[in-house]
């Protein structure tokens, strides 16, 4: 234990990093939210196996297909070859982010991150590759499952480069706040890999195992609200603005994060009880609709925003504090 | 490797072969015939070798790569005790990849299985066996359909559905540059109605009411008569517009996303995978009970059995339709299917297969002859009178509460849909009221839930005051729903003139139509009715 | 090759006039059975099970009270009703039947609704002929007829009116119809290709005429109560053993009495 607190002195005396390698950063976290979304947007429209090869788009290089058959050819090609180049460009953003720590003469730390970040941007577009060269549903998932990791791990990487460390004074309950941003974030991705099992699942998947994992979903909804509450509890003592106006943000996504997860359920399999809601109940799903889709799409890509914010809570306390 | 693959990729900055997206570039079999050793196909097959060839390898490789890697890289984080869970999430996380791609097949109908062995008192399992085996030959598998190509039934499958089309909804989902969409069924349709079209799909548990099995060949809203088979616009329709009231969305946006105006069918290519389903479903039906109750046939298909190792037929069928390689790499994804399918010769020479024959031909002489069970019904003269509209609607409330209709039996005198009863629909009760067991009694359910039967749903009858008329709301659709009764659910056909002296004349059947249309304007007091709503909704008690 | 295929037709030929004499003698010298046995409960009558029929005032007038019909036993002589046994053939075509029950009777076949129950409850009818339903209550009915080989049929039986069914094909398990509107409601349906059903009357007893005799008959029991088939019997005081409910006998010419048969109450659930 001791021999690791000391393993990094260097890092103690943060002052944020060069102010090019903190632009990259944020460019690489800014980046890859729209490119979560645009991957939810592949599974949402069944996009997947749009392009049949990879890394090739129907044997062009990927950056060399012509624009006009991206731009004006089917809708899930435009989707899912304008994925795999927004996936290249924040492919592009992560090198250039190692090569500006080392220029920069980053901290051992920021540059490590960088390695991260470099390694797994490559794995997740190789597990892409794998998806579709493979047609596996389960890579889909675990691709899927990756991207909000990596989102994270971005987000953790901006805190880090921000230089947060000691700027401010923290209140008394710090210690008890990252413990609970810790937890929120760990649970929420939990609900993020359940959930894309609901997303991803087989045709062949037994009934049974679709009910246990919707029930596994809702738990863990309930789960998230309640760390999540707990979090802003802390969070609206909270005298230090860099944490509390991330917790109150956090409450909020959680409330839209349920109101989407039952617009979820609407817009895939309907509210048939007309003693519930005869209106509802009169609804008829349009598949591959605009707002049914919207909605889904939105469902997941919040669950990444609030993983992302309760790892920015968890970050920032836990370098604010001194840790 | 990786780099240098890479390096090739980038380094072709045009088209490396023309792909069509349909058999091509995923099969690196067919690649190799084209451009011999391109570095691109090349790295696409060294990786796919990668992947499938030598799995177990590669992963551990892989993991035992992570678990140095990782904690190497966390070690600023004081994270080194986190480096087994990563090592070990590295191979749990690969290890469900290993498992590939694997042939999905058609699971056989085990509840139905389950009311003949309790029907005949006797283990079945020999002759599901033996069914399954011949519709499996016949019928292929979910990723290579087939079609027996017999020569009676010729005619009937033409003017049912294209076979060639099947190809089309077949197979895993993927989508070519041309927007031709392969593997529509698994798209857009089997979470719910399940891969074998049983119904049973991951989400049917949720869904109420639940998705529809076509296996028995029951559907219920269609424009022909009861017991007969719908029409492809039947189905067409219920597709396009979705079901109002139930969880079965509307797939317009499937018909309308033609990209280049050329004509689009892609839901016409569901209609006949549907067909295509619920009539291989029909016939591993209808044979098994056949086989079940004459020992004769068993005998037969065992001897058949025996010829044929497992498998064999038909590996060689699919290998010869399909022009694929059937090694386990290329099986990857080859099941494409963008090869047109094509009526398969069979053998037909046990009285088994003379049997199997006689249900195939059967089958779909019911459903070659949908067209003709149509049930004509058209519009009176004075539906669009408004005048003779506002009569009508009051002789139908005459109907609807008197005897001969017998409506507000079930649907309650306000048409509430809280008549006396309590009833199941045919698909709940044909594997337990017809297998002996009582739907209600949750002990006596266990073996018919442990088979894979849906826990049964009472059906309520419809309230009628709500207007969501799930077979459509066109008058034309009532009617037909009034003389016919819907199919598989306790709602009867009404006694008709002049079959029956007793029974409604067609006009007063309009009449009825007119009146059910009414009633959610009649509550919502927008046409004022015959005595007071509100106090209506209270005295909803039978009273015939 | 010619010469020998010329003698093969003739053979043939000769094979089906000797055949087609011989069976022509048989058929004359057949003798026919008639074959009778009554079915007794054995243990204490269960009683009739009441039915809340409250919500439908017309089928209680009168003072009507409706019980079940799924299990009933003579409270005097512990006769079980409504036990159907049936002649087992795979195909009727080759079967003996006697010259009088040859054809199918003309006349249709009757399912009547009588005080918001099925009369009979059990209907055996041959396939081809028509089943005529029937409502002689003041109430409405409905006839949810579950046919298997046959096209399933639902109609509504306005008071007083009737409906006609054509029954063309054979079922293999007794059909239930059931009245949708008054739940309790069911009965069954034996279509065959044969005459040879037999239903057991309130006293147990059960008779089936005009049997083929001298040849092995296999005949199934079934009820509609029954616990899994009816594997085994006491027949008149000796135990017996009919495998998933099908027994098989060689009858004499005559009346052949089986006596009494004895069902355990575990046989029916």
């Amino acid at each position: 234990m001791n021999s690791e607190v000391q393993a990094e002195p260097s890092s103690m005396n943060c002052s944020g990093s060069h102010p090019w390698v903190k632009f990259i950063a944020r460019l690489l976290m800014v980046s890859t939210f729209p490119l979560i979304w645009l991957g939810g947007l592949v599974t949402t429209y069944d996009a997947g196996m749009a392009v049949p090869d990879w890394p090739g788009t129907y044997g062009y290089n990927l950056f060399a297909y012509p624009w006009q058959a991206w731009l004006y050819g089917p809708f899930d090609l435009f989707v899912e070859h304008g994925h795999r180049l927004l996936a290249s460009f924040v492919g592009l953003v992560a090198i250039c982010f190692l090569v500006a720590t080392y220029r920069t003469g980053e901290k051992p730390v920021i540059r490590r991150f960088a390695w991260l970040c470099l390694i797994t941007v490559i794995f997740q577009g190789v597990l892409g590759g794998a998806r579709v060269l493979m047609d596996a549903r389960t890579v889909a998932m675990i691709h899927g499952c990756l991207g909000p990791a990596f989102f994270a791990l971005c987000v953790v990487t901006v805190v880090h480069c921000s230089g947060i460390k000691g700027r401010s004074e923290v209140g008394v309950w710090s210690r008890w706040f990252v413990r609970f941003a810790v937890a929120t974030t760990i649970v929420a991705y939990l609900q993020l890999t359940i959930g894309a099992q609901l997303r991803h699942i087989l045709p062949w998947a037994s009934p049974k195992f679709f009910l246990m994992m919707v029930h596994l979903h809702l738990t863990f909804a309930g789960l998230v609200l309640v760390s999540a509450l707990t979090v802003a509890a802390f969070g609206f003592r909270e005298p230090n603005r860099y944490l509390r106006h991330p917790a109150v943000m956090l409450v909020g996504l959680v409330a839209v994060q349920i109101l989407l997860g039952f617009g979820t359920w609407i817009a895939n399999y309907a509210l048939p009880w007309s003693d519930l809601s005869p209106e509802l109940s009169a609804y008829i799903i349009s598949a591959k609709g605009y707002w049914e889709s919207m909605i889904v799409t939105a469902h997941q890509a919040t669950g990444s925003l609030i993983i992302a914010v309760s790892i920015l809570i968890a970050t920032r306390g836990w370098l604010l504090s001194g840790k | 490797m990786l780099s240098c693959w890479f390096f090739a990729q980038t380094a072709g900055l045009g088209p490396v072969a023309e792909i069509d997206g349909s058999a091509g570039a995923q099969n690196p079999a067919n690649l190799g015939a084209k451009t011999p050793l391109h570095p691109f196909d090349f790295g696409q097959y060294l990786f796919k070798w990668a992947l499938c060839g030598v799995r177990p390898q590669f992963w551990r490789t892989l993991a035992l790569a992570e678990g140095w890697v990782m904690p190497r890289l966390l070690n600023g984080f004081r994270a080194k005790r986190l480096a087994p869970m990563f090592g070990f999430a590295a191979v749990a996380a690969l290890s469900v990849l290993s498992g590939c791609y694997s042939e999905p097949h058609f699971e056989p109908n085990a509840v139905f299985r389950f009311r003949v062995e309790a029907e005949t008192d006797q283990d079945q399992a020999k002759a599901a066996e033996a069914v399954n085996a011949l519709v499996a030959d016949w019928f292929g598998t979910p990723d290579r359909p087939q079609w027996p190509a017999i020569a009676e039934t010729t005619a009937a499958t033409d003017s049912l559905l294209q076979v060639e089309r099947l190809n089309r909804a077949a197979g895993p989902q993927r989508s070519d540059r041309e927007d031709n969409h392969y593997g529509l069924y698994r798209e857009l349709c089997s979470n719910c109605h399940g891969l074998t079209g049983n119904g049973r799909g991951p989400t049917a548990m949720f869904l109420d009411p639940y998705p529809r099995d076509f296996r028995p060949g029951w559907f219920k809203y269609k424009s022909t008569k009861r017991g007969s088979r719908p029409t492809r616009d039947d189905l067409y329709r219920l597709i396009k517009h979705g079901i109002p009231g139930t969880s079965m969305p509307a797939f317009a946006a499937i018909e309308s996303h033609e990209h280049d105006k050329k004509k689009n069918d892609d839901l016409d290519a569901v209609v006949d995978y549907v067909i295509y389903l619920s009539v291989r479903g029909e016939v591993e039906r209808l044979l098994l009970y056949e086989v079940a109750n004459d020992e004769g046939l068993l005998e037969g298909a065992r001897a058949r059995m025996s010829d044929q190792p497992a498998g064999s037929a038909t590996t060689e069928v699919s290998s010869s339709s399909q022009a694929t390689s059937t090694t386990e790499t290329s099986n990857v994804s080859t099941a494409s299917n963008a090869a047109p399918v094509v009526a398969q010769p069979v053998v037909i020479e046990s009285t088994f297969e003379i049997k199997a024959k006689e249900v195939f031909v059967d089958v779909l002489s019911k459903w070659a002859g949908s067209q003709e069970q149509v049930v004509n019904a058209q519009l009176p003269a004075w539906w669009n009178e408004p005048a003779e509209h506002a009569d009508a609607i009051a002789q139908g409330r005459a109907i609807y509460l008197g005897a001969t209709a017998a409506c507000a039996n079930c649907h309650g005198k306000s048409g509430g849909g809280n008549g006396l009863v309590r009833d199941y629909d045919d698909w709940a009760k044909d594997g337990t009221v017809r297998a002996g067991i009582e739907p209600a009694d949750r002990a006596a359910l266990k073996p018919y839930l442990a088979v894979g039967g849906l826990k049964p749903v009472p059906i309520s009858p419809r309230d009628l005051r709500l207007g969501i008329y799930r077979g459509g709301s066109e008058p034309a659709d009532i009617y037909r729903r009034i003389v016919q009764g819907i199919e598989g659910t306790p709602m009867p056909a009404v006694a008709l003139k002049p079959d029956n002296p007793q029974g409604l004349s067609e006009d007063e059947v309009w009449q009825l139509v007119a009146y059910v249309m009414n009633m959610k304007a009649e509550v919502a007091g927008a046409i004022p009715a015959e005595g007071d709503v509100a106090s209506r909704e209270n005295v909803d008690e039978v009273q015939p | 090759m010619k010469v020998s295929m010329s003698w093969l037709k003739f053979g043939l030929l000769l094979a089906g006039a000797l055949c087609s004499t011989f069976g022509a003698n048989s058929v004359i010298a057949q003798e026919w059975a008639d074959l009778k046995m009554t079915f007794v409960y054995d243990g204490k009558a269960p009683a009739a099970k009441p039915v809340d029929a409250s919500k439908d005032p017309l089928c209680l007038e009168d003072g009507n009270k409706i019980v079940t019909e799924n299990m009933v036993v003579n409270a005097t002589n512990g006769g079980i009703r409504y036990i159907a046994l049936s002649l087992d053939v795979k195909d009727a075509s080759k079967l003996k039947i006697h010259p009088d029950l040859a054809k199918a009777s003309a006349d249709k076949v009757l399912l009547d609704n009588v005080k918001c129950v099925f009369v009979p409850h059990v209907v055996v009818m041959r396939s081809g002929q028509t089943l005529e339903v029937k409502n002689s209550d003041k109430t409405g009915h409905n006839a949810n007829f579950g046919f298997f080989k046959n096209q399933a049929q639902n109609v509504t039986v306005p008071s007083g009116a009737s409906k006609d069914l054509k029954i063309e094909k054979e079922e293999t398990a007794p059909t239930p119809v059931e009245c949708n509107i008054h739940p309790w409601m069911k009965g069954y349906v034996i279509v065959k290709d044969h005459p040879y059903v037999g239903v057991s009357d309130e006293n147990g007893a059960l008779v089936i005429k005009g049997l083929p005799a001298g040849e092995e008959l296999k005949f199934r029991v079934w009820h509609e109560n029954q616990n899994k088939a009816i594997s085994e019997v006491t027949i008149n005081g000796k135990k017996e053993k009919w495998d998933r409910g099908y027994v098989t006998m060689t009858l004499k010419p005559g009346e052949n009495n089986l006596g009494t048969i004895k069902l355990a109450p575990e046989r029916f659930k």
